[in-house]
């Protein structure tokens, strides 16, 4: 095997790991936890450990570890209780790429039918139902009945842009204000836009990401023949996760894909949206698919940034260093008290900025952001960036 | 060669064939693709065309940028943590400076390859920083480890033991300079150059020592436990000199 293998190059990242713990600094589930095992450094060590041929000769210094099984079982539950977010990649000084490093891992413990149960559960919703909320998948244009003015045919057979709305956005009634306002604008900016309805199938994510990457690709061919069958030219998302991955797993180079917050950026440069005032303080929350994930910072701080009379203020850790709401990763179906405490240390960032209403571009972080809030207490209004658009600005065709 | 010498090179031999079988079982692990190194066995072919990967890194313009900057300097170390970075540098120049300067040159000195007495005013300078280099790193090493103390630090067994490990051959190095400058009492003016060896010996004179005895239990003590910590570096963390320095390049190569 060559060194650029990929398994020849997570070993070696493996082996680069010097257990500085500077990935456990940032880590927000080790926060939340104070267990190494949910950070990488941890993980790592684990996954070490397990090794037949260890090569520690200081091994009988150290305290005699549990039962094999027990100690898979242990490696399992702390990989499974990272969000990834991607933080620690950007402060790794040895360049290990954190994040792709803990999918791996996954996939090594899948391969081995290590997994937690509740991952089955999600396994077989997406068999079945192709949405990981396990409902029926024609029930995920149900949104659309709350719409005025919705076109009868918004579900085309042939159409230059598809509208990819994803599970969470689709089903979860806390996220469903997103492709309301997403669709409301770009019917309103003249796209010529379809949605797939019954036909949009998860786009893999969530098991990409759990370790079983060969089981999302019936998801991705079958998505990926419908943009075909279209005859799309583009396909515009809202979820920062569904555009992550169509960015990297789908095989549709000629398709242009755009996250909400691109598509914005150009109708404001092309002049179709222009802004009412806002006299509020407002903040801008990150997504990390969005984010660390696909590089996408500026975009949706030139659209906020634009809005006359706002006064604009970043959190304390922003873009590439941007904290976590704590609903990536899968964490949410293993563990969700963790979720929960990495999402009130959001809050309490937010709450350090004074703003009024912070905004976001993911509908995980508005679901996990606006149950934080919630739960709380607090006067923090949460809005997606779609929203902000449809309640602030007026569109052109 | 003298008998110290020889003496030396009894227990290099042995140790640097523990280095290099140490690397190979090391590096044969990672070529297996697998952390237990038994889903492909990997065969003497991998090794030469994994040689021939590295040789390749080295003369890519990218990746020996990425050596110059993210290994030599640590620039990602710099960016999160001024601390760490001076501790890693210290460690890593104060070892350059003394394996390529000191232990190296010293050898080819005393082979008849070059001229380099212990006493050349540079030389002696050279070795003395290098050395203080190492103590530095020592002593912020077990300042952040042993009263800092921060939550993402996990101090193991073997983070201590390496730490006193280089801390004694340090301290024993600048002994053996300090026993060295009494026995061939060298002049002032230019045991000075030896700043930290020159200041112990002023002290260590004041002593009714047997000199010669202590000298040769030092240079044993020194050399044992320096020969030693080679003969560890693919057992232990300290592997990460080779492991992390090729991930870098590798990265910058991906890019």
């Amino acid at each position: 095997m060559r060194i650029t293998d990929i398994r020849v190059r997570k070993i070696l990242e493996m082996e680069a790991c010097t257990r500085c713990g500077l990935c456990l600094s940032v880590c927000d589930s080790f926060g939340a936890t104070g267990d190494e095992s949910v950070a990488v450094m941890g993980m790592i060590k684990r996954r070490k450990r397990l090794s037949r041929r260890s090569l520690d000769i200081f091994s009988f210094l150290k305290p005699r570890g549990p039962e094999i099984s027990e100690e898979i079982h242990n490696f399992m539950e702390g990989a499974y209780r990272c969000t990834l977010c991607g933080r620690c990649t950007q402060v790794c000084p040895v360049g290990i790429r954190t994040r792709d490093m803990v999918v791996y891992l996954r996939e090594e413990l899948v391969k081995k039918g290590n997994f937690p149960s509740n991952i089955s559960a999600v396994l077989l919703a997406l068999k079945t139902q192709h949405n990981i909320f396990n409902y029926p998948n024609e029930e995920r244009v149900l949104w659309l009945d709350y719409m005025d003015d919705v076109p009868e045919n918004i579900i085309k057979n042939r159409a230059n842009t598809v509208y990819f709305v994803g599970c969470v956005s689709s089903f979860s009634p806390a996220a469903q204000d997103i492709p309301q306002a997403l669709l409301k604008i770009l019917i309103e900016s003249g796209e010529d836009v379809t949605l797939l309805g019954g036909e949009e199938w998860c786009c893999g994510f969530p098991l990409i990401i759990a370790g079983f990457q060969n089981e999302a690709e019936e998801l991705i061919r079958h998505n990926t023949d419908m943009v075909r069958k279209i005859g799309a030219k583009r396909v515009i998302f809202n979820c920062p996760s569904c555009f992550y991955t169509w960015s990297k797993y789908y095989d549709l180079n000629d398709v242009e894909l755009l996250h909400e917050t691109q598509f914005f950026a150009e109708l404001l440069r092309e002049g179709k949206i222009s802004f009412k005032g806002l006299n509020r303080k407002i903040t801008y929350h990150d997504p990390c698919d969005l984010g660390r994930g696909m590089g996408v910072f500026e975009e949706p701080r030139m659209v906020l940034k634009s809005i006359p009379d706002v006064d604009f203020i970043e959190l304390s850790k922003n873009r590439e260093s941007g904290f976590c709401c704590g609903g990536g990763g899968d964490v949410e179906i293993v563990d969700r008290s963790i979720v929960e405490k990495i999402n009130f240390h959001l809050i309490e960032e937010i709450k350090k900025t004074g703003a009024q209403i912070v905004v976001s571009a993911c509908p995980q972080c508005k679901r996990t952001t606006k149950s934080g809030i919630k739960t709380k207490g607090e006067k923090i209004v949460q809005m997606d960036i779609s929203e902000i658009i449809v309640n602030y600005a007026n569109i052109k065709r | 060669m003298s008998t110290r010498i020889f003496y030396f090179y009894i227990i290099a031999i042995p140790a640097l064939l523990i280095f290099f079988y140490g690397l190979i079982l090391r590096f044969r692990r990672i070529l297996s693709g697998s952390i237990d190194g038994t889903e492909n066995p990997v065969k003497v072919a991998d090794f030469r065309i994994f040689i021939t990967d590295i040789i390749y890194l080295f003369l890519n313009r990218k990746t020996m940028k990425a050596f110059l900057i993210d290994v030599l300097i640590q620039r990602r170390l710099f960016k999160q943590s001024i601390q760490r970075w001076m501790m890693s540098v210290c460690f890593a120049w104060g070892f350059i400076e003394l394996f390529f300067i000191g232990s190296l040159g010293d050898m080819l000195h005393e082979r008849g390859i070059i001229s380099l007495p212990k006493d050349t005013p540079i030389f002696a300078l050279l070795n003395e920083i290098g050395g203080l280099l190492v103590l530095t790193g020592v002593c912020i090493a077990f300042y952040r480890r042993l009263f800092k103390k921060p939550n993402e630090l996990i101090t193991e067994e073997e983070d201590i033991l390496i730490v006193s490990w280089i801390a004694l051959i340090t301290l024993s190095g600048f002994f053996v300079e300090a026993i060295r400058l009494i026995i061939q009492n060298v002049p002032d003016y230019i045991a000075i150059y030896s700043f930290i060896g020159y200041g112990l010996s002023l002290i260590l004179k004041k002593f009714q020592i047997d000199w010669k005895q202590l000298d040769n239990i030092m240079w044993y003590f020194h050399a044992i436990l320096s020969i030693g910590l080679v003969a560890a570096i693919p057992f232990t963390k300290l592997f990460h000199i080779f492991s992390s320095s090729l991930n870098l390049m590798l990265e910058a190569k991906e890019e």
